[in-house]
């Protein structure tokens, strides 16, 4: 019996885990949804940082990113690290377009909101709250996780 | 009339080349994670350093002989690539086991001026206790990065903010061999796994 009840408990637990990551926090404005919102943990003398997610544009019409703030930087915008001729070079991307039907994926080593000036560290298991703001669809808080991956 | 037609074949040579630096980003995305692996730039590199590490200690390649070293450079404001590739090599240390013993990774700051030796110890440490963080004056950095053939330069995001730069670099990874001669260089991006399985077959090998 002790042993069925351990089993049980194990199982539910499995199985909340692993919904936990299937229905992973989602985030909706407008006709966007954001997804995956997470910050890379960095040692705490790291003066910048990132935070990568995924917004998809279900809508119509082309979305754009107007404004990012967040307590946890002096400064937040939208970077791209690109390669050229070898040579990781970080640019402003100053228009950041989710096209109708598409996704912009925010991930390492590509686009990302870099973090300047970080007000506080970004340790791994903690969340601090990110304002984005689009053009059409309005604005929303996100909470973004901070994490080792 | 000849304004035109050089505004034609300026808009013809810029298309081509934009064309042709696509195409190129579209083969290397096809390749698989081991065909990345292998990706090695054909120009050798001398790969020679007279740098400080974040002990203090003044540091040269023949400090590490014996064992192999894994060089890439960057900084400790870099945002995206940095921690991603230090993260990377944390867990290539990590699945190399006991062969850890033998590799010596490094990280070569390109931003000296930012980035001195306690920064760089405090840093490098928090991603995994194996990573030596190397600094120096700007010439020692120009000299090693130029040994490397790795190309940086500091960039202002922000004309109104320019203590607040970033630093354009290399994001290449450097195998070294035990004598300090170069064995491999990868490209950014290729997958932590199959850079452990590459990185363990070299240290089989020989």
């Amino acid at each position: 019996m002790k042993k069925f009840f351990m089993l049980t408990v194990v199982s539910l637990t499995l199985v909340l885990a692993t919904a936990g990551t299937v229905f992973a926090t989602e985030y909706k404005v407008g006709e966007l949804t954001i997804s995956d919102v997470w910050s890379r943990a960095s040692p705490s003398v790291a003066k910048a940082g990132a935070v990568y997610m995924t917004i998809t544009n279900n809508g119509a019409m082309m979305d754009m990113i107007s404004g990012i703030k967040t307590s946890m930087a002096g400064k937040a915008m939208v970077h791209e690290s690109k390669m050229v001729d070898g040579v990781m070079k970080m640019e402003h991307a100053m228009h950041v377009m989710i096209k109708p039907g598409e996704a912009l994926t925010m991930e390492p080593g590509g686009f990302h909101v870099m973090l300047m000036k970080l007000t506080g560290e970004l340790t791994d298991g903690t969340s601090f709250p990110l304002t984005i703001e689009f053009k059409n669809a309005g604005s929303v808080e996100l909470t973004v996780n901070v994490k080792k991956k | 009339m000849i304004f035109r037609a050089l505004f034609l074949v300026g808009l013809m040579t810029l298309t081509a080349y934009v064309g042709y630096k696509g195409w190129k980003m579209y083969e290397f995305n096809q390749l698989t994670s081991q065909e990345r692996a292998n990706i090695l730039v054909a120009t050798p590199i001398e790969g020679k350093y007279s740098l400080t590490d974040h002990n203090g200690q003044r540091v040269t390649e023949q400090t590490y002989s014996g064992r192999h070293t894994l060089i890439f450079f960057g900084y400790t404001w870099c945002p995206d690539v940095c921690p991603t590739l230090l993260t990377d090599i944390a867990f290539i240390m990590d699945e190399l086991g006991e062969a850890s013993d033998k590799v010596v990774p490094l990280f070569i700051s390109v931003d000296p001026e930012r980035d001195t030796v306690s920064v760089l110890k405090e840093y490098v440490g928090e991603f995994h206790p194996g990573i030596v963080g190397l600094t120096g004056s700007l010439d020692d950095v120009a000299a090693a990065a130029k040994s490397f053939r790795v190309g940086y330069g500091k960039v202002v995001m922000d004309p109104a903010d320019p203590e607040d730069y970033s630093m354009s670099h290399s994001a290449d990874l450097f195998l070294m061999g035990p004598d300090g001669k170069p064995v491999k260089q990868y490209r950014f991006g290729v997958d932590a796994e199959a850079l452990v399985k590459d990185i363990q077959a070299v240290l089989t090998d020989g």
